[in-house]
């Protein structure tokens, strides 16, 4: 009888422990919210976390802003967010989505694949937080109302809409005498789709649902070169998991490359007037780019560290580039 | 004695193996060529090509386009806004993925080829061109819409099958 009690008490001591442990509440930003395939996709990630050693509350964000003040006060463990809203909790990371910095995905495959190297693991951890997995969101390309509009100078004066936490995006327009307007993920295709705004910067996954193709019409082009590889990114508050959690996290989310990249063609392929640079202006808008990332990475909006690391993936694939000459970044 | 034998044996010997390799090499060289380029096609069997080029079009058999165009066919497209002109290239891929999307997009769409013209191939192992223009028009996001293409269209045989390898279009789309 009285072994009876001990065990029962031992048992009610465990389950009592098991119901007090906090789940880590992992906010996910997805447009779409709770039938988007972003919230879907971490239900499963959620489901695979336990194994190490995590119980995932998956929490559905439809704007990203609040997504991020949650997750900085605390009240989220794990974000998922793009790339630009996360450079503030993890400058060098965050600078992936830099300007013209991966001209395709052969690119940007390798260098995931380099960054989930438990080696470049002190990368991902920036005081608090660490980025917990890297995925592609697809290039961004400059969705255009007019295709009279077919070279940089003719942009000066027109419109164009700029995510306003992201600085880099003002400085380009700066630098290309664009004028800027201040929009949001959830705003900026309402205004080119209305001709409040000429020039959006999108990537293809957002063509179909925010129906993009109504603001391109029959009169206006998408061009076919990546002006800078957008990604989502999971951030964690490092205390809130266990050891080596992170480095899991990475690996799983390196395997989701190939499914991720496969939706982002499937929605690549559905673009109408969607042409490359005229022949010949390709290599001066690469080179335009490339001047304005070393600009922004001397003002700091871009971290060094990570311009230098994509350089090398860069030469690796194309070592005849004529920058792999040089040490500008 | 022996010696100058020998030598001169083994001169023969070199010369006999190099001629055999020559004879060898060019008759795997005319062997190759045979086998790769056939004579571009006469003007029956372009227009036939054609006929079926744009039967794919129409039917939105993206399988039988890819199917009639070479993998490096270059599409040059000469776009002309009205207010200038301006000169792009699309690879086989790039032009297949407009013509589906238009596909997507499109409904009441309508061609209509005149002007067609052959060109027998103006050397050996030189594409015969056709040129033509095409004029499409269609509905797009419930707007009319329509492209008018002065093509010029290259073909060339291969082990009997013929094949798009260049296309070069001056078009104006409205």
């Amino acid at each position: 009888m009285g072994r009876l009690l001990v065990r029962l008490v031992v048992i009610a001591l465990l389950l009592g422990g098991t119901s007090a442990a906090r789940a880590q509440v992992f906010c996910v930003f997805d447009i779409l919210g709770t039938q988007g395939p972003l919230y879907s996709a971490m239900k499963g990630y959620a489901l695979q976390a336990r194994a190490w050693g995590a119980n995932l509350e998956v929490r559905p964000y439809v704007d990203e802003g609040v997504a991020a003040e949650e997750f900085k006060a605390g009240q989220c463990d794990a974000v998922l967010l793009t790339g630009v809203r996360a450079r503030q909790f993890n400058h060098t990371v965050g600078s992936i989505d830099s300007i013209g910095a991966m001209p395709g995905y052969p690119q940007l495959k390798l260098l995931l694949q380099t960054l989930a190297h438990p080696e470049a693991a002190k990368l991902m951890v920036s005081g608090p937080y660490e980025v917990a997995g890297i995925m592609p969101l697809g290039a961004a390309y400059l969705f255009l109302r007019d295709r009279h509009i077919d070279s940089v100078a003719k942009m000066a004066g027109k419109k164009m809409a700029v995510l306003d936490y992201d600085q880099a995006q003002l400085r380009m327009t700066e630098r290309i005498g664009v004028q800027p307007v201040s929009s949001d993920v959830s705003n900026f295709a309402g205004k080119f789709n209305n001709g409040v705004v000429d020039i959006v910067a999108a990537p293809a996954v957002a063509y179909m649902p925010l129906e993009l193709y109504k603001g391109v019409g029959t009169h206006g082009v998408v061009v076919k070169m990546p002006v800078a590889q957008l990604t989502f990114q999971l951030l964690l508050h490092r205390q809130q998991f266990p050891e080596g959690f992170g480095q899991h996290s990475r690996e799983y989310f390196l395997g989701m490359f190939e499914p991720a990249l496969k939706a982002v063609q499937e929605a690549e392929d559905q673009i109408m007037f969607f042409y490359p640079p005229p022949d010949g202006d390709a290599e001066k808008y690469q080179e335009m780019m490339r001047e304005a990332r070393i600009s922004m990475t001397a003002e700091g909006i871009y971290d060094r560290r990570m311009m230098s690391i994509m350089k090398k993936v860069r030469c690796r694939l194309d070592p005849g580039n004529v920058e792999c000459s040089d040490n500008r970044e | 004695m022996w010696n100058a034998v020998t030598t001169v044996s083994k001169a023969m010997t070199a010369i006999n193996m190099t001629a055999i390799k020559s004879v060898l090499l060019l008759a795997a060289l005319c062997g190759g060529m045979s086998a790769q380029a056939d004579p571009a096609p006469d003007q029956s069997a372009a227009l036939h090509f054609l006929d079926d080029f744009y039967a794919a079009l129409k039917q939105h058999d993206a399988s039988a386009l890819s199917g009639m165009i070479a993998g490096t066919a270059p599409v040059v497209v000469l776009f002309d806004d009205g207010d200038g002109e301006q000169t792009f290239t699309l690879s086989k891929a790039e032009y297949l993925q407009q013509v589906r999307a238009v596909w997507h997009f499109a409904s009441d769409e309508s061609y209509s080829v005149k002007d067609i013209s052959y060109h027998a191939a103006a050397s050996a192992g030189a594409p015969a061109v056709v040129s033509l223009v095409d004029s499409e028009s269609r509905t797009i996001l419930d707007n009319p819409s329509g492209q008018r293409n002065r093509m010029e269209i290259s073909l060339a045989a291969t082990q009997g099958r013929i094949m798009i390898v260049a296309i070069k279009t001056h078009t104006v789309i409205w």
